[in-house]
């Protein structure tokens, strides 16, 4: 199921309102606290084994659409009302978020030095009826392909070689991943074929605290391509990669993609 | 917010025959022992679930049937409680999309999930009822969500969401 929650930013005289360049943190660490507000348990098995943090894959996808936006060194400017689009398989999640997301005690909430939001209203989005075994998708926010090399991770495109090899293993593994959350040990039922159509590199500013504290570093750049392509495979594939997203860090913003009409 | 469950049969045994005997009996104190007694059921019923899909042979019988024996005591408070959420609802936002107050008749949207159970389309009945509580913003209480699990048979189902649909309209 997908929704969209639109919030609108309190108390600001200014025409263009500001956030920082790593957004999809500031929005990340939102979702976390409606969550862990809501439903405790919940969020301690979806992010925690025991004392550690849990890199299972997490069910859902999001991505965070800012009207009229504009970079200006580490901050992003926008003017309107901001739009969370969330997406998942998973009906327990998408419970437990909705409930968090609309609970009055969560607001207002302050995403940033000036920006504090309201949630002003939301609703669920249409899905596609059907899943064809070739479907045409454009994305949301950037897709992120990544291989392993050594103990680093090394970002692939469409064009380079050996694409689809990686970007089948990284599929099969995200899906077999969350089916397991439901009972199902299942990868991909078949290869995913992957045509771009229009896409073009894109390199993003993110936040996280692992990084941080590994490197000493503030922000990470992470390369991922966005635009218009073409995947072909099993339907069932096809819905399960629409509904969660696609490629690495899903729940951290980014690989939302939308059906292209 | 959700709270969680502790379960202290003794503790609970201990407190209540004491205020009997110092006859200082509060009505409250033996609901919640009810209430916490129903509510072991259902984390009974999570527990034992789970220990049947990991079990192997055997084990796996006996544990199913152990889980459907609960799980059959627990579909009747289940319906209380999604009749009594559906009656909590009233005069709410997601009230007035299912209920024309003007016309003092329930709305076309009442009328269609009812038929959707009719039919068994457990899918199209949950997606139904989530847009009409996102659109409302009305929180969306695991309760109701529960009679969407597809452990419960389609009978099942369908006796929980018209529980639910007589405490809202009826």
């Amino acid at each position: 199921m997908r929704a969209k929650f639109i919030f609108e930013v309190q108390n600001s005289q200014e025409e263009y309102r500001e956030l920082p360049v790593y957004y999809r943190t500031v929005f990340m660490a939102f979702l976390k606290k409606a969550l862990s507000d809501y439903n405790s348990e919940y969020f301690r098995k979806l992010y925690w084994w025991e004392d550690k943090k849990n890199k299972w894959q997490k069910p859902f996808v999001y991505a965070v659409n800012l009207p009229n936006m504009n970079f200006l060194d580490d901050k992003v400017l926008f003017r309107g009302d901001i739009v969370l689009n969330l997406s998942t398989s998973d009906y327990e999640f998408f419970v437990n978020i909705y409930n968090g997301l609309i609970s009055k005690n969560l607001y207002p909430y302050k995403l940033a030095d000036h920006c504090v939001v309201k949630l002003k209203r939301s609703y669920l989005v249409k899905e596609p009826d059907q899943f064809d075994s070739t479907m045409t998708f454009k994305t949301f926010s950037p897709v992120l392909i990544e291989k392993k090399e050594g103990d680093d991770k090394i970002p692939v495109l469409p064009y380079e070689e050996g694409f689809e090899e990686i970007l089948n293993d990284v599929i099969d593994f995200e899906i077999r991943n969350i089916r397991i959350l439901r009972g199902q040990n299942r990868g991909l039922h078949k290869r995913i074929s992957f045509k771009p159509k229009n896409i073009k590199k894109t390199v993003v500013k993110h936040k996280i605290s692992e990084f941080e504290k590994n490197t000493g570093k503030e922000i990470m750049y992470l390369t991922g391509f966005s635009g218009i392509f073409e995947l072909s495979g099993h339907p069932e594939d096809l819905k399960e990669i629409y509904q969660n997203g696609l490629g690495f860090r899903r729940a951290q913003g980014f690989g939302f993609i939308e059906v292209a009409r | 917010m959700r709270e969680s469950f502790n379960f202290n049969f003794d503790e609970i045994k201990e407190s209540l025959e004491k205020a009997i005997k110092e006859n200082q009996i509060k009505i409250d104190v033996f609901e919640k022992a009810i209430n916490n007694y129903k509510k072991l059921g259902f984390e009974l019923e999570k527990i034992l679930e789970f220990a049947a899909k990991n079990a192997k042979d055997e084990d796996k019988v006996k544990l199913w049937a152990l889980f459907y024996e609960i799980s059959l005591q627990n579909i009747s408070e289940l319906c209380d409680r999604v009749k009594r959420y559906g009656e909590s609802l009233k005069n709410s936002e997601l009230y007035k999309r299912f209920y024309d107050e003007d016309k003092k008749v329930p709305r076309g949207i009442a009328f269609r999930i009812l038929e959707l159970t009719r039919l068994g389309k457990r899918e199209e009945v949950f997606y139904v009822l989530l847009r009409e509580f996102v659109n409302a913003q009305q929180e969306l209480k695991h309760d109701l969500v529960n009679a969407f699990n597809p452990k419960y048979s389609i009978e099942n189902f369908k006796i929980l969401v018209y529980s639910f649909m007589s405490g809202l309209l009826g």
